[in-house]
């Protein structure tokens, strides 16, 4: 049996989380929302699926590559322009040849799949619409059916007005269909289930049942929702939920590698990721879930809140009802939001801290060797230097992007940098050119730390502002280089628009492997 | 940018305008100095048209707080917007400060004190 999850939305009521995360990739209990759909199959049999991408669909294949470690067997549909949930189904109508089930991918159910399943089957439905009951004040924002005591609807109601709905069981976005009922989709349409679909099945009588299902069911489509579902997994409502995290005292779950002061206060129900580390005299909970790689620090207090991963929640500070993602804290209740600049308070951990480390020594290291052995060089030009009196070093302005630092659009914070090398202007600089070294005193920025060893290309000023905001967030993402791939591409013969095709390539695809490989090419100076 | 007025009845309101951070924080702190030197003790800082406050700015309120109490007076917020207030709330300082919603609200807490809430409030932040 086969599945369809709809994971196109743009989910613009969670703004600006949204952003730069798309919606099944957003975290519910450590878990990409979607993780836990496909999981949620794979447990019912369903291991052949198929998910519709939009919005930022890099992420999430490169999440979820072939679904593989799922156990599931995971293609993808890329529409560049939205066709609606039934639209989406028509555009892979080839790849249903039975039964099948389509559910939106930022939705939780705790619900027996198989029996959803054998009931459509039992009732020889055509489409079968998992429905819950609903207060009445609340069936105006989703579908509402209105069902006989066989459980066939006998109408469906779009987002109506409380007063005239037809009844309470709304929709929760998970369908069964027969393969027949998609001929009823036009090809290449704009065709929504609940606006489009459903009525024609109703016009023309085919047999349109709903699966009443009582159990706890969140569509993660605004603030307080997500906070709603966190409340609910935390106590434990979702039973068929895998979480990733070990239950040690009733009520904390923690992950793994995680280091918790014996002075901090963890108070349950509580879960914590991995690899996290919490502070002394830092109160942490109640119903709270604390993302992987992230630091709450010492008497910082975070309460009914959600942080996300890789956070660092800075020194006393307090989170009540809010969410930590990134550099954003988000009020539940309000959805107001703030964005932080000061890393005191709250910033974003990049990457592992080991990684950096790393980097940064090797960086240190290679660059001191090169400037100890290019010593003798820079004796002869400076004894030259001392004879021609002419300026020999010089200071040139470039800006470099702060590596792990955005502002509020995305783009790359980027700071100006003083970079070194021989004046052109003196013999010295001249003869520099000659040899091939003019760049060389910008190792000492790269011991410094204002550069790395390889990197993308230090923008000037105009270059920078001459650069849309949309390359920025591309290139931005690696830090600026004394050498890199735009080095051996051309150096600076490239012209702007290739030096960043060649950057944005180089950040997207950035590892020290690749690091290694420049560095090598550049120095035996090599260009491709 | 800081745009200050002068309130006939005796409590001094500063509004600043836009973004109170470090570049601008400095400015912000002058001024308040000033009107608390001029004997000015009672003022108000209407924040309704700033839209981001970040540690420096924060430093600027405190520091303005400091002064103004320690000149028998005080200093009080009016008209925190959404992304100002979350920031003040996370970093505890919406305990420190009185904080009213409008600034109609801040000058009549001054000027119309019960026995029960005095207008000179009796504790001194710790410097």
């Amino acid at each position: 049996m086969k599945a369809m999850i709809l994971a196109a939305g743009v989910g613009s009521r969670l703004s600006p989380i949204t952003g730069d995360t798309p919606k099944p990739m957003l975290p519910v209990a450590n878990k990409p929302v979607m993780e836990h759909t496909i999981e949620m199959l794979v447990r019912a049999g369903i291991t052949e699926i198929k998910a519709n991408l939009h919005h930022l669909p890099h992420l999430v294949e490169q999440h979820f590559g072939n679904g593989r470690r799922w156990g599931a067997n995971l293609s993808y549909s890329l529409e560049s322009t939205l066709l609606g949930t039934a639209g989406a189904v028509k555009r892979v109508q080839r790849f249903f040849d039975d039964t099948f089930v389509v559910l939106v991918g930022d939705s939780l159910w705790d619900i027996d799949v198989a029996a959803v399943v054998a009931y459509h089957k039992a009732c020889n439905a055509a489409v079968t619409v998992v429905v819950k009951p609903m207060p009445q004040e609340m069936v105006g924002r989703f579908g509402v059916a209105r069902v006989d005591d066989d459980g066939r609807i006998l109408q469906f109601q779009e987002k109506p007005r409380p007063e005239e709905a037809c009844g309470n069981l709304v929709s929760t976005g998970f369908y069964v269909l027969e393969p027949s009922v998609l001929d009823l989709i036009p090809q290449a349409e704009f065709f929504d289930f609940a606006r489009d679909l459903f009525p024609k099945l109703l016009e023309r009588g085919l047999p349109f049942y709903a699966y009443c299902y009582e159990g706890p069911w969140s569509d993660i489509g605004a603030f307080s929702e997500y906070y709603q579902v966190h409340q609910e997994i935390l106590s434990g409502s979702y039973s068929r939920l895998h979480l990733p995290a070990r239950e040690v005292a009733p009520g904390i779950r923690l992950g793994h590698h995680t280091r918790i002061h014996p002075h901090a206060n963890i108070q349950p129900p509580v879960m914590i990721g991995d690899y996290c580390r919490i502070a002394r005299g830092a109160v942490v909970g109640p119903n709270t879930v604390v993302g992987p790689h992230s630091v709450v620090d010492e008497e910082a207090r975070v309460a009914h809140s959600v942080v996300g991963a890789h956070t660092y929640i800075g020194r006393l500070l307090e989170l009540e009802r809010c969410l930590a993602y990134g550099r954003w804290v988000v009020r539940f209740d309000c959805g107001t939001s703030a964005y932080i600049e000061d890393d005191v308070l709250l910033s974003h951990i990049r990457g592992r801290p080991g990684g950096q480390i790393w980097s940064r020594a090797a960086d240190l290291g290679i660059s001191t060797l090169a400037l100890i052995g290019g010593l003798p060089i820079f004796f002869g030009l400076g004894v030259v230097a001392r004879l021609t009196r002419q300026p020999t070093i010089e200071r040139t302005w470039r800006l470099a992007p702060v590596p792990g630092q955005r502002l509020p659009s995305g783009a790359p914070r980027m700071r100006p940098v003083q970079l070194l090398r021989f004046s052109p202007h003196g013999a010295v600089g001249k003869l520099a050119e000659r040899l091939g070294v003019s760049r060389l005193p910008a190792l000492y920025n790269v011991m410094r730390g204002d550069i790395s060893l390889v990197g993308i290309k230090p923008m000037t000023e105009e270059e920078a502002a001459s650069v849309s905001e949309d390359w920025l967030r591309h290139v931005g993402q690696a830090p600026a280089g004394f050498t890199g791939l735009w080095r051996i591409q051309g150096g600076d013969d490239l012209p702007l628009e290739e030096t960043l095709a060649v950057d944005a390539y180089y950040a997207a695809s950035k590892s020290l492997w690749n690091d290694l490989r420049i560095l090598l090419w550049a120095a035996t100076r090599r260009k491709r | 940018m800081i745009v200050e007025l002068r309130d006939e009845t005796g409590v001094a309101v500063i509004e600043p305008l836009g973004r109170l951070d470090a570049r601008t924080a400095g400015t912000f702190r002058q001024r308040l100095a000033t009107l608390v030197e001029e004997g000015k003790s009672w003022v108000v800082a209407d924040l309704s048209r700033v839209d981001f406050v970040d540690s420096v700015g924060l430093a600027a309120l405190v520091s303005g707080l400091k002064m103004a109490r320690s000149s028998a007076g005080d200093l009080r917020l009016a008209g925190l917007q959404g992304p100002v207030r979350v920031i003040f709330e996370i970093t505890r300082l919406h305990r420190a400060f009185d904080i009213y919603d409008t600034l109609p609200e801040a000058v009549h807490s001054f000027l119309h004190a019960t026995e029960e809430s005095p207008p000179i409030p009796r504790r001194v932040l710790p410097s």
